[in-house]
């Protein structure tokens, strides 16, 4: 799998010709959470792009700070971490209007992060819940027919659960808690994940966003 | 210190002079005492050399500090609230325009011994004042910020020892609040009222683009009243002249605002304008912004649009949106198959054929007998070999046929690539380069042509002067497709401003539209603009797209006659530029016409307009209408050629007072104070302005000059010459050797 996404990758890098149509935003955010870590796992889901959806996408994740230029420009926004996060006021704004003007955001419970996400979220998007999204949601059939939320790594024993906040009805975020999905697109000795658990991983991940991509 | 160089021509001759004054004065040595001797060479031998000195012209260089001369910016609102007449003067009310200019006329004069003073007037954008001095204050909205960068930016980093801003704070467009730093201290002074006195208004009016003919739509407006508490008034919607419905609005506080909704039902398709109006009180401050109107068509009909697309993308997923908003537009979505990749590493089942999505997703027709599925078609990043030879031939007998619409959005799967012959290219307007259009990376600035600004794909407001500056504001856009020329006959309607090559071009196919857009990034206008907050102008994206599809709806207009407008409503006393186009019987541009164009006013009042023939633009033929006063006008135009009539064409055009200025024309105190604060400045009344003058401080930076003095060009140098040639002549007089 990582031979074919590796030839993929060069192939498309040598033909690119400008900015790649498709690029995954690296939320920075403050609070103390490691918004850094799965230092592979960006890479790696591009790449999976490229070869399964057949996206011209960059290389790399592309770093963004809730308040910086460079979100406006970069509709689909990754956040994980473990730990907590904090935003400011004005970042909340900021965000609050990113989701709103038609910016997707992807958040990736690495463990740890649920409680601070939370409590932010209500304060990005007050009076916009977190709301249980089923099995039968289109997020997890718009390309691969799944099941419902993989179940990557086990945190607290809990079932893996996808969340979603809809602003005028369109899925603007999906929270995949007690999955962590991320992990599961890291390389393969880093957490040393069976290769099912890797495929449900990047499947899910394919599927998020060739949703946002659609939606 | 610096000297010619040493061997230099003079140096060499002063030399061998030098040499043969001492060998003259050996051969007469005989004849003189060892003293006179010595004085007499010594005095030749100085004299050569003091003249070599000056020949070598040595130049003593140095430097020293002198300071850098110090700017103040003085600003001038020149927006339409600067009209307003509320500035208490010994015989009556003036207007705003004449205290501030006064005010900075005078500042001026007391700053230009000390400051290089330069002057700006602005609306919703800054400029040097006409030299004439016949600036008026006609501007249509008022940007403040936008005005002070403008001038701190023209410094180019020489000191800036202040702006001096003069104006009401009546901001309206650019940031609402004012920037948190400055890069000089802003001295804002206040012109007005700050209360503006009692007022109606009717500050907006949201019925959309379209209405649909027999569908109740939800027309919402926003009043309000200022200083007429306890007071009930009426507020009317009207369609033209006939009275659609009314409510009552009863004050409640010194300022009142209240949202309004109505339902309206039209019956018959067609262009109307609505408007919302409350009666003029006698007492208020002005009777311009008691009403708001909107220009609206209503379609018969829902627009059947098929939104064709190669795959998941951005572009796709925000017009996919953006159409789905639009209560006129019935949307399906055709996306082929799935590309031939890797969908299943492991043997878990994977979904196959099309992306399922929920909603009607269907594949491109292919039956060309059946070409009347849709009203509209919008491709995007379609490659080529994605349609079957059968939907090639559907979409050529859906435009040229049916009188279809066709959009093509660019996209690397098919303008980025070789086109081949399936027919597709003679559909598009513009000819694509064998190897495929070349795709530009780095932002740029979009960019309406001539025909853009009157043309309804690019309407995006509803008078020229608020389209023009929604345009100029327009946040960068990227990811053009280079080489691509416009075929003859089409119409660029937007370009990149300093780039070759169309972004939005049309050409008439047959019986039917095909417009182009070349580029695949069009969605960051729309999240760029959402994400800078400006929540409004985040709607200009979707309104792009709906009168797009809307015009592609509409059959193309074969009159041979045709008026074209800037745009349906026009600002009270602007001048508006019309263009006539005319056509042959073969629909070939006339160049040769005749046209005669009649405006009516509306008291009935007609007169006839010059009309000239546009340069460069063959069959067009330019009107310049100015319009004193409100009202409804009508204009007609006529055209001959060769003696035989080729047709007329009608058109009404609404002239009102743009109530953007109107809105809120109290002195805005607490933006300029703001303003004044955040910068290190200070806020002070228009009577108060010569108090900011001893306030402007002279920099203290100063840069080095290098200087140089000539040492050998002076009298000195010249007096001891002479001196020491004449001693010695004297002395060899008195020596007999003369």
């Amino acid at each position: 799998m990582r031979v074919a996404a590796l030839i993929a990758v060069c192939c498309l890098a040598l033909t690119a010709r400008a900015e790649a149509p498709f690029v995954i935003g690296q939320l920075h955010y403050d609070g103390g959470g490691d918004w850094y870590s799965g230092a592979t796992s960006i890479g790696n889901w591009l790449a999976e792009l490229q070869v399964r959806v057949g996206l011209n996408t960059a290389r790399e994740a592309r770093v963004v700070r809730p308040t910086g230029r460079d979100l406006a420009t970069t509709p689909f926004v990754y956040v994980n971490g473990h730990g907590n996060m904090r935003f400011s006021d004005a970042e909340a704004v900021s965000l609050r209007r990113y989701l709103l003007g038609g910016g997707f955001m992807f958040v990736n419970d690495d463990y740890g992060l649920d409680e601070s996400f939370r409590r932010e979220m209500a304060r990005v998007l007050p009076g916009a819940p977190l709301e249980p999204i089923p099995a039968t949601h289109f997020i997890y059939h718009c390309f691969y027919d799944l099941d419902g939320l993989p179940k990557i790594h086990e945190h607290d024993g809990e079932p893996a659960q996808g969340y979603g906040i809809f602003l005028n009805g369109r899925l603007a975020l999906f929270y995949a808690y007690s999955a962590d999905i991320g992990d599961g697109l890291e390389e393969a000795d880093v957490h040393g994940d069976p290769a099912e658990a890797r495929e449900h991983a990047a499947r899910m991940a394919t599927n998020i966003v060739v949703y946002a991509l659609t939606h | 210190m610096e000297t010619r160089g040493i061997l230099s021509a003079p140096a060499v001759v002063t030399i061998v002079a030098v040499g043969l004054a001492v060998v003259a004065y050996l051969t007469v040595r005989s004849r003189l005492v060892g003293r006179d001797f010595g004085v007499l060479v010594g005095a030749r031998v100085v004299a050569l050399l003091l003249l070599w000195f000056a020949l070598l012209e040595p130049t003593r260089v140095f430097t020293r500090e002198v300071r850098i001369p110090s700017q103040v910016a003085l600003l001038l609102d020149r927006s339409q609230s600067m009209a307003i007449e509320d500035m208490a003067e010994a015989d009556g009310p003036s207007p705003r325009w004449a205290a501030a200019r006064a005010a900075m006329s005078t500042m001026s004069a007391r700053l230009a011994d000390r400051f290089q003073v330069r002057e700006y007037v602005f609306d919703a954008q800054a400029r040097p004042p006409r030299p004439d001095a016949t600036d008026t204050p006609d501007g249509h909205a008022t940007d403040v910020g936008g005005a002070i960068a403008t001038a701190i930016r023209d410094a180019r980093g020489a000191p800036l020892s202040g702006v001096v801003v003069f104006s009401d704070g009546a901001q309206n467009v650019g940031a609402a609040s004012p920037p948190s730093e400055y890069d000089a201290p802003v001295f804002t002074v206040g012109v007005g009222q700050p209360d503006a006195g009692s007022d109606l208004v009717v500050s907006s009016l949201d019925i959309g683009e379209t209405l649909l003919a027999g569908e109740t739509a939800r027309v919402k407006a926003t009043v309000i009243v200022r200083g007429y508490a306890g007071r009930q008034f009426t507020v009317a919607l009207t369609k033209g002249a006939e009275l659609v419905d009314a409510a009552q609005v009863q004050a409640v506080g010194d300022e009142h605002v209240e949202e309004l909704e109505f339902d309206v039902t039209p019956e018959e398709a067609g262009s109307y304008r609505y408007a919302v109006e409350m009666s003029p009180l006698a007492d208020e401050l002005t009777a311009s912004n008691n009403r708001a109107g909107r220009s609206v068509q209503v379609l018969p009909s829902r627009t059947r649009v098929l939104l064709a697309w190669g795959g998941p993308s951005h572009e796709f997923g925000f017009l996919r949106r953006a159409l789905r908003r639009v209560p006129s537009v019935d949307l399906t979505i055709a996306m082929p198959a799935m590309p031939d990749v890797r969908r299943d590493a492991l043997s878990a089942p994977a979904r196959a054929g099309r992306y399922p999505v929920d909603g009607a997703w269907v594949d491109v027709p292919d039956d060309a007998n059946d070409p009347d599925s849709f009203d509209v078609v919008v491709i995007g990043d379609l490659s080529v070999n994605m349609l079957s030879p059968e939907q090639v031939d559907w979409l050529e007998q859906f435009v040229e046929t049916r009188g279809g619409g066709i959009a093509w959005c660019a996209g690397e799967r098919w303008l980025g690539r070789r086109l081949g012959t399936r027919g597709v290219e003679a559909l598009l307007p513009v000819d694509v380069p064998a190897a495929g259009a070349r795709l530009s990376s780095g932002e740029f600035a979009p960019a309406l042509t001539r025909q853009g600004r009157s043309h309804a794909v690019t309407q995006l407001a509803q008078t020229q002067a608020e389209n023009d500056l929604l345009w100029r504001q327009m946040p960068l856009w990227s990811r053009q497709y280079g080489d691509l020329t416009a075929k003859p006959g089409s119409a660029t309607l937007v370009g990149a401003a300093g780039r070759p090559g169309p972004l939005v071009v049309y050409h008439r196919v047959g019986a039917g539209k095909s417009l182009l857009i070349a580029t695949d990034a069009m969605w960051k206008w729309a999240l760029a603009e959402a994400a800078g907050g400006a929540a409004a102008r985040a709607l200009l994206y979707e309104r792009f797209w709906a009168q797009t599809v809307r015009w592609l709806a509409t059959p193309p207009d074969t009159r041979q006659v045709r008026i074209e407008l800037p745009a349906a409503e026009v600002d009270t006393g602007a001048s508006t530029e019309i263009t006539v186009r005319v056509f042959s019987a073969g629909y070939v541009p006339e160049p040769d016409a005749v046209v005669r164009v009649t405006l009516t006013a509306p008291t009935g009042e007609a007169a006839s307009v010059p009309v000239i023939a546009a340069p460069g633009d063959a069959g067009a033929y330019r009107a310049m209408l100015r319009l004193p006063r409100e009202g409804e006008f009508q204009l007609e135009a006529e055209a001959t050629a060769r003696g035989v009539p080729l047709g007329r064409d009608t058109a009404a055009l609404s002239v009102q007072t743009p109530s953007l200025e109107y809105r809120r024309p109290a002195r805005n105190d607490a933006l300029l104070a703001a303003i004044a604060q955040a910068s290190g400045g200070r806020y002070v009344s228009v009577e108060e302005a010569g108090s900011v003058v001893p306030l402007l401080r002279e920099s203290d930076l100063t840069r080095e000059v290098r200087e140089r003095r000539a040492l050998w060009n002076t009298p000195a140098l010249l007096i001891a010459v002479a001196a020491l040639l004449g001693s010695e002549w004297w002395l060899r007089k008195r020596r007999g050797l003369v």
